[in-house]
């Protein structure tokens, strides 16, 4: 794609990019700053891969195609076009969508936070009081069997649920001893 | 046990309305994260060998927002100087809490929007909306991007612009799509599980609020409190469920204002109910663990506070009963169309 102004989305011309300091942008006049990449110049290439020939391996998906790789899950041979590249080697489609819907951090696009809603679950309801009696087991539960779950790629420790399981814990020995005491 | 360290935080945490913006630098990309309410998260990434350009645009609004600062300063030092007594102390006061703002503000740098572009997508990075973060991040993912990609060999013309494409780059389809990759099965028609469970409780709840208004027991009381909880847990859970899912709309409706009502009676009874409690606790001692007392006090003296807890817990258990019957009538027809329609 050809650099833009991020204000008017207009090409910008070769004097507007690398600049030490943001300059004029010719389409909109908003001060803007462009650094560009040596990706920029890069041609796209094709993946369609050659035809496999007799006795060649060929792709699972693709009979057809000559295989170009091994999927560094499953072990099956993937054309040019099957191949992901990901952090652990090359991936077919059927182990890239099976390490997404397990929401395997390094390519997750989206998870749920469950260390933040069981920590929410065990710490708001306490300002009213009342619903503790149901939200501390509730926070107790999530924390137990979302402990193994994957946390957020940016979070490095489970200290949320720890905290969790401490504050609904310690609620819920509070509401047994108020009912034993009532009884 | 802690992760090693992966990422690092470059920019952010940056709040919008309901959305918290961050970007970190990993070992082979840029990290865009967006948290949404603080219990789900989006990511984008941005491999380093594939960033084409980085751009930082000063927005035209930020240079009135530095001068409007400015103003509202030297008005608040003309009224500090112009002001006696303790009203000059407070004018000043303020004065220099815009004073440092106004400072921070030039320290920060004017207000940008900083996009991202690679071969296939132009994305904002939104954690980025000052200067001098944008100057840091532009230095940081030049260190990267450069150590992958090196550096262009030489100054760039309009000559090497003219060949790089206007649209994101194609890649040639090979013959005949891949199969689509046995994942998780897609869910049939919605059941409206969490609705029944939700209207259950409702009419439960009902029934356990009607038996402690006429019997008055402890036992009563409390099972009417875990009911009522685990309806607003029920109603929540629904209420988020139900998004983008094929149910009534009246359903869906319902299932709202049973929400709606559910956390406004949790908020006036629970919240202003507990403050009243003290005081009819000082008054009443410690005999005030059930509403029959409250009864009492609404028939006895009328003008007392008890009428409000008693009439509303009346009220309380009407519409536990109308919204209980009605979601139960509607949730009980879509789940028999499915059964029907799966059948």
């Amino acid at each position: 794609m050809h650099p833009a102004c991020p204000l008017c989305q207009k090409p910008l011309p070769a004097r507007s990019l690398n600049t030490a300091v943001p300059v004029p942008c010719p389409g909109c006049g908003g001060q803007q700053m462009t650094r560009v990449f040596p990706a920029l110049l890069n041609r796209p290439e094709s993946v369609s891969g050659p035809l496999a020939e007799e006795g060649e391996g060929s792709c699972f998906f693709h009979p057809k195609k000559r295989a170009q790789s091994v999927c560094s899950r499953c072990g099956r041979f993937v054309c040019a076009l099957c191949e992901v590249p990901a952090k652990d080697g090359v991936l077919c489609p059927t182990c890239l969508a099976g390490k997404n819907a397990a929401g395997e951090d390094d390519i997750a696009r989206q998870g749920t936070l469950y260390d933040s809603l069981a920590l929410a679950l065990a710490g708001i309801p306490l300002l009213f009081v009342f619903p503790v009696v149901v939200t501390a087991p509730a926070a107790m539960v999530m924390s137990i069997r979302y402990w193994k779950r994957p946390l957020s790629p940016v979070r490095r420790s489970r200290w949320r649920f720890v905290l969790a399981m401490a504050l609904s814990a310690a609620e819920m020995a509070v509401v047994a001893s108020l009912i034993i005491r009532w009884i | 046990m802690k992760k090693p360290r992966t990422y690092e935080r470059i920019a952010g945490p940056r709040s919008r309305l309901v959305t918290v913006h961050s970007l970190y630098k990993g070992p082979d990309h840029l990290l865009s994260v967006v948290n949404t309410g603080g219990y789900r998260e989006e990511y984008r990434r941005f491999p380093y060998d594939d960033i084409q350009a980085l751009s930082v645009a000063v927005l035209r609004w930020s240079r009135w927002s530095s001068l409007l600062t400015l103003a509202l300063f030297l008005f608040l030092v003309w009224g500090a100087v112009a002001a006696e007594g303790g009203l000059a102390v407070f004018v000043a006061i303020l004065a220099g809490v815009v004073g440092l703002g106004l400072l921070a503000d030039l320290y920060m740098g004017a207000y940008v929007k900083v996009t991202i572009q690679t071969s296939v997508q132009r994305a904002r990075l939104p954690a980025v909306k000052r200067m001098r973060t944008a100057m840091e991040v532009m230095r940081e993912v030049r260190e990267q991007v450069e150590a992958v990609q090196g550096v262009l060999p030489s100054a760039l013309s309009d000559a090497d612009l003219a060949a790089v494409p206007k649209e994101p780059g194609t890649r040639e389809a090979a013959a005949g799509p891949p199969p689509v990759p046995a994942g998780k099965a897609k869910a049939g028609p919605e059941s409206g599980r969490w609705h029944l469970a939700l209207y259950y409780l409702l009419l439960a709840g009902a029934v356990a609020g009607t038996l402690d208004l006429h019997l008055a027991g402890t036992g009563w009381m409390a099972l009417y409190g875990v009911l009522f909880c685990a309806s607003v847990l029920a109603s929540v859970g629904a209420s988020i469920h139900q998004r983008n899912k094929a149910l009534p709309r009246g359903l869906k409706n319902v299932t709202l204002a049973a929400t709606v009502f559910l956390l406004g009676v949790l908020l006036v009874f629970h919240v202003y109910g507990m403050a009243l409690g003290a005081d009819m606790a000082k008054r009443f001692g410690s005999d005030m663990h059930n509403l029959n007392l409250y009864r009492h006090l609404a028939s006895l003296r009328p003008e007392d506070m008890g009428r409000f807890f008693y009439y509303g817990w009346v009220a309380c258990v009407a519409g536990f009963l109308v919204l209980g019957t009605l979601g139960l009538v509607l949730v009980s027809g879509h789940r028999a169309a499915v059964k029907a329609g799966s059948a």
